[in-house]
């Protein structure tokens, strides 16, 4: 019999997983630079929502580096063009929007909801299949323009890679091997990782790994097209879907789009009118601010190396990670609240 | 340069801290204002006018010595903005300014607001958080300050 999978072997599925870590990582600076463009003080339930958003995108980021440790890949979060030079398409290969990095606007909302969209894997007739693709090379290093595969969704994308787990899982069970070979000692857990939303445990085998990589469905998208997941929380999309609505859901709404809860206010003018997509050449030259800019993204690239480390047989290390992350939340504030000559606000470039 | 600059550059020099960093905290405008509330605006413009006599360069420092801090009208509103921008909180004037110059009825320890508390200096400074206010990751309080700093 055929294989039906877009995924047919090891290394495909290793370009997959990489793709996997670079994507979670891509939605975070659009993400944290909206966060942070919000006054300090103002606009408390969009600041609480997308916080709890880029959180969970940390989680997911965690996620995968587990599922390709488990398979016996090696995470590298440095390696070039791992972080996108933005706008960018997403890894997972979604054509019709870019993600950039910018001022939490109703136009960057509409994004974020493009990125938490749910799928259409599932969904009768409407199969998705990855483009045929150029198989020289690995995953990173390509522009994610590149990536050869399309698909509508983050959760399609997923669906992709549990289609892959499970038929080369098959595969090596015929022949009385396994593909889950990692260490175990690689995988990241909870002990390593406090984390609000969601747990995060070891993936040693097929279930481990479908189990954790639906929890990252669930959290975008909701589970089987739902607005909740499976342990009642609120899926990103709907949780973005509020803001645009201007209502909470409530427990016991069902009807995606008809949220009955509290009324949410947004005051898009409490927001730092961010350039959109700054990049270093945008800062006038030898200024304090371009310092600044600069020494963010130092501080970025030694954060990717921790947190390669960290996948990479060191779980440990994220502990030391997190509060550096938030050491340099400082220089992220710093760079937004400041006008640029040109006009617009600063911004951290990820020029890494 | 507007009145918001030239309040900016003044607590660079006060605080030694670049303009960036304090036009960064996102509070340098309610602290003026709160400024102004609490000791009068036309007293703030005498201090930025002192600031822009000021001779450029290394020698301001020392100018700013003579001509401000040892001002007994100016000398301790300026030391209150110090500590204004480090910890986001008025302080009383000393008595001995408030019996020569006036008691305002604003001029009373207070926080300016949540967002000043958490932006002031201080924090920065020790390599520390506003406690309860900034997480700074699980188990942080175990590492040292400054440990995990960029």
């Amino acid at each position: 019999m055929m294989p039906t999978s877009a995924i047919q072997d090891l290394h495909e599925l290793y370009d997959y997983l990489d793709a996997a870590i670079q994507l979670e990582h891509a939605t975070l600076p659009p993400y944290l630079v909206a966060l942070y463009s919000v006054h300090p003080g103002t606009n408390p339930d969009a600041v609480q929502i997308l916080r709890v958003v880029a959180v969970e995108e940390m989680l997911h980021l965690t996620i995968a580096a587990n599922v390709l440790n488990a398979v016996g890949g090696k995470p590298d979060l440095n390696a070039p063009g791992f972080v996108p030079a933005y706008p960018t398409h997403l890894p997972s290969g979604e054509t019709d929007f870019e993600v950039g990095t910018g001022a939490f606007t109703p136009a960057a909302l509409e994004t974020f909801l493009k990125i938490e969209r749910p799928g259409m894997s599932g969904r009768g007739a409407r199969q998705l299949i990855a483009k045929a693709r150029n198989r020289s090379g690995s995953f990173l290093g390509r522009h994610p323009r590149d990536s050869g595969w399309s698909y509508y969704s983050i959760g399609d994308f997923y669906n992709a890679i549990r289609d892959g787990l499970r038929t080369l899982e098959e595969e090596a069970r015929k022949s009385g091997g396994t593909i889950f070979t990692g260490e175990p000692s690689r995988q990241v857990t909870s002990e390593y990782y406090y984390s609000g939303g969601g747990k995060l445990r070891a993936v040693t085998d097929l279930d481990s790994a479908l189990a954790a990589l639906e929890l990252v469905i669930e959290q975008g998208e909701g589970e089987d097209h739902g607005i909740w997941s499976g342990d009642g929380e609120l899926s990103h999309y709907y949780r973005f879907q509020q803001l645009q609505l201007g209502r909470y859901y409530e427990p016991g709404d069902m009807e995606p789009g008809r949220p009955t809860g509290a009324e949410i206010k947004i005051d898009w003018d409490a927001v730092y009118p961010v350039k959109p997509n700054i990049k270093l050449s945008d800062f006038p030259p030898k200024s304090e601010l371009l310092g600044v800019a600069k020494a963010f993204n130092d501080a970025y690239r030694r954060f990717l190396d921790l947190l390669t480390q960290s996948y990479n047989g060191r779980p440990e290390l994220l502990l030391e990670a997190v509060p550096f992350m938030f050491s340099f939340r400082n220089m992220v504030n710093e760079l937004i609240r400041n006008p640029l000559p040109g006009g617009g606000n600063a911004a951290p470039t990820f020029e890494v | 340069m507007t009145r918001l600059e030239q309040f900016i550059a003044f607590s660079a020099l006060l605080t030694g801290e670049e303009a960036v960093a304090l036009s960064g905290t996102g509070v340098a405008a309610e602290l003026l204002a709160a400024l102004d509330e609490i000791t009068g605006a036309a007293l703030t413009d005498e201090l930025l006018a002192r600031f822009a006599a000021l001779p450029a360069g290394m020698q301001a420092e020392q100018a700013a010595g003579d001509s401000i801090m040892a001002d007994p009208r100016l000398g301790p509103v300026a030391r209150n903005v110090i500590l204004l921008w480090l910890t986001g909180s008025w302080t009383q004037l000393p008595d001995a300014w408030r019996d020569s110059f006036g008691a305002s009825p604003s001029d009373r320890n207070h926080v300016i607001s949540a967002q000043s508390y958490q932006a002031g200096l201080q924090w920065t400074i020790a390599g520390a958080h506003p406690s309860g206010a900034l997480q700074q990751g699980y188990g942080a309080w175990a590492m040292a300050p400054g440990s995990t700093a960029p």
